[in-house]
């Protein structure tokens, strides 16, 4: 049926689009460093962000070229609608005071715009020499009250070498976070393919290995559709 | 030319076939290198039981000291920060022992947990390489449950062509719907005596479908009994085939029920098989219930429930990293419709329920669907008996993942037009492809690739 045949050319394009969208978000997080664990799904009172109260997370930028956080923001299900602001601040080589660090990047957003258990990214001109360095972000929002507040999402355990920050404070916790850098294609591969064979041994700590077995698995796809469309056909 | 036509598209399904196994093979040793070392729920401590049933001293932990490869997991699992990926709460120290970081179970369990003949099934690859890496040793045990994954596979296809010998839809699909669900090529890519336990499992519940098919042939129910009685004795997710059986030998009862007096005997032979042969951990387990009932205190979280069936699809790591809730939901949606689907086919075949042409077909789903529900059963009813929240996950389901995967794609095929139930498989595989591949690149590689 000329129908049938036409909507499984539309099934590909719509397969081929969505694959796009994965391997570019794929791509997009490649070379990124951070912390993707939340287990804070039903968030405590205490946790919002009000008035003082700030919460923060501190990282070390392997890269140079930091030109990106993304956080996970959350509402706790509710309409808020105050503003909050997000710093991302460098620690001073002599110091690791909240106070003492020197403010590099600053965003203000409405909590209004935030969705629940989402990613929230903030794009900065890239901090070209930031590799090594001690950073901190930053959430607050003085106008914001309990009841009208958001938080963040993370785990209360330290897995992270980094930690998070309760005002100035530093918390046996983590928020769930990831700082990106801005890399060639070239560069965030070679992060990956470093990070994927380090300490595996043999085959499994071989470039090629991966290479091998996407080549195949991708071939393999190739022939099973070409079939399952036969059939289909 | 219509055999012509049959034949053709036989080859044409036996060659999807092929290519379905060969993609299991691939995917399973892609996800078993990419998923980062130790970073399956209790992969560890099973390692350590699979390596140490090679060796008796090992297993029964006689020796005044641990062995010499508690050291080298241990450091394994300080070099592949083990700690980072999970909730465990250790301190990172290169000198604490083994049982710092995990629970041993032998310690915990005291020897109920599982038996040292499947356990060295399961660690059979380390005879390659005993004195190697343990990290090596670890990816060998690896694609040692890759292979059993590609025999559940092949597997679940036999089965549903017992079943459902003329439908593509049916006989492809549920293939294909296991082979893509992210959670299950993670599983059965990482090591776990729960990878046996399914294997033997769907391998029982095989031979119980050809067993009804072949009119209550004793050959089959004997073999699916032996597979049975070895996935108990591998693991507590298998129990539910004791009640699979109870369904099956009432059909046995019901057609030989003027010779009772023979079937009592029988009966009493059995009990007392069952009593000498059954695993340890069953009989424990059966003695606790009854005071836990005769308590009368009942717990319910629906976060239970929710968990299983989010852990049942993609929840990868230790069940620690989620999905963003849409996807989740969009699973819901898909099932509730499949159980509309369900739902419809019973109401529009209900004549054929009692047609005696069809009565292997409803027997089998009513065993299926029997041990689907006393599978889920046993989880949610130990939580509502003892309140705990330790045992919600979606893999404790993996035995009866054929039975579910078949009443899943039975409701949905209801809901598509006979014409369009092939480009509708076409649709159905791309979706869950490109689901199983946002899994893998959003979600499994970026969690575990993040820190340097």
């Amino acid at each position: 049926m000329p129908i049938q045949r036409l909507i499984i050319i539309l099934l590909y394009i719509f397969c081929l689009v969505r694959l796009i969208i994965v391997g570019a978000s794929f791509f997009d997080q490649l070379g990124c460093e951070g912390q993707f664990i939340n287990v804070n799904l039903n968030p405590a009172g205490q946790q919002q962000i009000w008035g003082d109260q700030v919460i923060g997370q501190s990282f070390i930028a392997p890269w140079p070229n930091l030109n990106r956080v993304d956080i996970l923001l959350q509402t706790y299900g509710r309409h808020n609608t105050h503003y909050v602001t997000m710093r991302l601040l460098e620690f001073s080589p002599n110091s690791d005071h909240l106070e003492d660090a020197l403010e590099r990047f600053k965003s203000t957003f409405n909590a209004a715009t935030v969705t629940d258990q989402e990613w929230r990214t903030f794009f900065f001109p890239a901090i070209t020499n930031s590799a090594g360095k001690t950073f901190v972000v930053v959430l607050q929002s003085p106008e914001s009250e309990p009841g009208n507040a958001i938080t963040v999402g993370g785990i209360d355990k330290d897995v992270y070498p980094g930690s998070a920050f309760l005002g100035s404070t530093p918390i046996p916790a983590d928020i769930t976070f990831r700082a990106c850098f801005q890399m060639t294609g070239l560069e965030k591969s070679h992060a990956f393919f470093e990070q994927i064979t380090h300490s595996r041994p043999l085959l499994w700590g071989n470039t090629f290995f991966y290479v091998l077995c996407s080549g195949i698995y991708s071939l393999l796809l190739i022939g099973f559709f070409w079939r399952l469309t036969k059939l289909t056909w | 030319m219509f055999s012509k036509i049959s034949t053709s598209q036989s080859k044409t399904c036996l060659s999807i076939l092929f290519f379905i196994l060969a993609l299991t093979l691939v995917r399973g040793i892609i996800y078993a290198a990419v998923i980062s070392p130790w970073q399956a729920p209790d992969e560890p401590a099973q390692f350590e039981r699979a390596k140490a049933a090679l060796k008796t001293e090992d297993w029964n932990s006689t020796a005044p000291t641990p062995p010499a490869w508690y050291a080298d997991l241990r450091d394994s699992l300080l070099t592949h920060h083990f700690l980072s990926y999970t909730l465990i709460r250790a301190q990172n120290d290169p000198e604490a022992s083994l049982n710092h970081y995990i629970d041993l179970y032998h310690e915990v369990y005291g020897g109920t947990y599982g038996t040292r003949f499947t356990y060295a099934v399961i660690g059979a690859p380390l005879i390659l390489a005993q004195y190697q890496d343990i990290t090596l040793q670890l990816y060998l045990v690896r694609l040692g449950t890759v292979l059993m994954n590609v025999a559940i596979i092949f597997l679940a296809y036999l089965t549903v062509s017992t079943i459902f010998p003329n439908s593509d839809f049916l006989v492809l699909g549920v293939p294909l719907l296991i082979m893509f669900n992210p959670q299950h090529t993670y599983n059965l890519s990482t090591v776990n005596n729960g990878n046996l336990a399914e294997l033997l499992a769907t391998a029982a519940l095989y031979f119980i479908a050809r067993g009804l098919k072949q009119n209550l042939s004793l050959p089959n129910f004997g073999l699916a009994l032996a597979f049975a009685w070895i996935a108990m004795w591998t693991k507590a997710t298998a129990y539910f085939l004791f009640f699979t059986f109870g369904g099956v030998a009432s059909f046995f009862l019901w057609r030989y029920r003027r010779h009772w007096h023979w079937l009592f005997l029988v009966l009493v032979l059995l009990s007392g098989l069952i009593y000498f042969l059954a695993p340890q951990r069953l009989s424990l387990l059966f003695s606790q219930v009854w005071p836990l009932l005769s308590q009368k205190q009942f717990y319910f979280n629906p976060q239970i429930t929710s968990d299983i069936f989010k852990s049942f699809w993609a929840m990868p790591g230790w069940a620690i990293l989620r999905l963003n809730s849409v996807w989740y939901q969009a699973w819901l949606i898909v099932c509730i419709l499949s159980v509309g689907g369900g739902i419809a086919l019973l109401i529009q075949r209900r004549r054929l329920l009692f047609s005696e042409q069809f009565q292997p077909q409803v027997h089998t789903l009513l065993v299926f669907a029997l041990s689907i529900g006393v599978a889920i059963g046993i989880q949610v009813g130990w939580h509502v008996l003892t309140g705990t929240t330790l045992y919600r996950q979606g893999r404790s389901l993996f035995p009866v993942i054929v039975p579910i995967v078949i009443f899943l794609m039975l409701g949905w095929r209801q809901l598509i037009p006979v014409v369009w139930q092939k480009p509708g498989l076409l649709a159905i595989t791309i979706n869950l492809f490109l689901f199983d591949s946002m899994v893998l690149f959003n979600y499994i590689i970026p969690f575990f690739y993040s820190r340097y």
